[in-house]
């Protein structure tokens, strides 16, 4: 994997700057790189959880399908997710996947990763 | 008060005139009630007639708004547009779950997948709390809003048999422009010079959540929202 880390900011200003169906090579702390879809980009812009001062993203991303299999992801469905502690300071964004029973039932979280860096897919 | 009015025949004058009525029934019949505002046009709409009747804003009536982290960004400034010009501050509330934790529990897209878990936690359940202990409830809530929807659970169509007072069992009901249409609240936008949220000029006509309302289906809140004030337990919401 040859990636520059980025800052936690700059991949949550490059997340903010994708929609639905964009895709993305998403570079993960354990050197996965995993191509994703967005599914659902989810910015709350203020949010209400504990110890958040200003939003917070939650964008469901569909994993490659021979990624799922190669990387034995518990779902092809997982989230980007962060936390903006303080305006314009975010937390590094994480890439998590929850157990999946069937297309629309997750259960417990079962992985999660820092995203190092975030591209666009070539 | 039943509604004697043709909503679609009568001209906004006298739709006004039996709005200021209804909140001066409801100065005199009620010791303390509360006005919940959206930020939206029914509600800045309600807002300005609070402002317009005897009563004291600051005083007369609580004032309060659902933080429920999950607005777009033009609803925060359409709440400090309109503070500063009547001169009040909303009360705000938030949920006791955040939607992350939701996703947390539920994963992924749990507005798409679970709409009446998502509102129940976020909205409607926040609601109770802000209408809980007073004895009025004043809504934006129209009749209009019903009439032209599809039939069932899915739909705003309950809102087309509300009157101007709806004793429920945990609160009344006041619904001050019940009996106006759409073009009424806008008409009465433009001889109020209100501001209103740009988003409405884009197209959007709900702007009550933003994720909702981007994923083109603003009825979510349908059913958990209905209840609000019923004293009835929501339905077991799908989790």
């Amino acid at each position: 994997m040859t990636v520059e880390k980025q800052s936690p900011d700059e991949i949550v200003d490059r997340l903010l700057r994708k929609t639905d169906d964009d895709e993305l090579v998403v570079y993960l702390e354990d050197e996965t790189e995993l191509p994703v879809s967005i599914r659902r980009p989810l910015h709350l812009p203020s949010s209400v959880q504990e110890g958040v001062e200003g939003g917070s993203v939650r964008y469901s991303v569909l994993a490659d399908e021979d990624a799922v299999d190669q990387l034995d992801l518990p779902a092809r469905e997982g989230v980007i997710a962060a936390e903006e502690l303080e305006a314009g300071s975010w937390t590094r964004s994480r890439l998590e996947f929850h157990e999946q029973f069937d297309e629309d039932e997750f259960g417990e979280l079962e992985r999660s990763a820092d995203v190092l860096a975030v591209a666009d897919a070539s | 008060m039943s509604i004697e009015i043709d909503i679609e025949s009568a001209s906004l004058d006298e739709k006004l005139d039996k709005s200021l009525d209804v909140l001066e029934e409801t100065w005199s019949k009620f010791d303390d009630p509360t006005f919940t505002c959206s930020f939206g046009k029914d509600s800045n709409a309600v807002l300005d007639l609070l402002a317009r009747s005897d009563a004291d804003l600051e005083s007369d009536v609580t004032l309060s708004f659902l933080d429920h982290g999950n607005h777009f960004e033009a609803t925060w400034g359409m709440k400090e547009a309109l503070e500063d010009r009547y001169g009040v501050t909303f009360e705000t509330y938030e949920p006791d779950s955040s939607y992350e934790e939701l996703v947390a529990e539920h994963g992924p897209r749990v507005n798409q997948r679970k709409p009446d878990l998502c509102c129940q936690t976020l909205k409607s359940a926040p609601m109770e709390r802000m209408v809980d202990g007073y004895d009025g409830w004043i809504t934006g809530y129209r009749m209009d809003e019903g009439l032209d929807d599809g039939e069932g659970e899915g739909s705003y169509e309950w809102r087309k048999h509300l009157d101007y007072f709806e004793e429920k069992e945990a609160v009344t009901r006041i619904n001050p422009i019940v009996h106006w249409t759409t073009e009424d609240v806008w008409e009465y936008h433009e001889r109020r010079d209100i501001p209103y949220n740009d988003l409405y000029d884009e197209g959007f006509e709900c702007l009550g959540c933003k994720q909702c309302t981007l994923d083109g289906d603003p009825l979510f809140a349908y059913d958990s929202i209905r209840r609000v004030g019923d004293g009835t337990e929501p339905e077991e919401a799908s989790d």
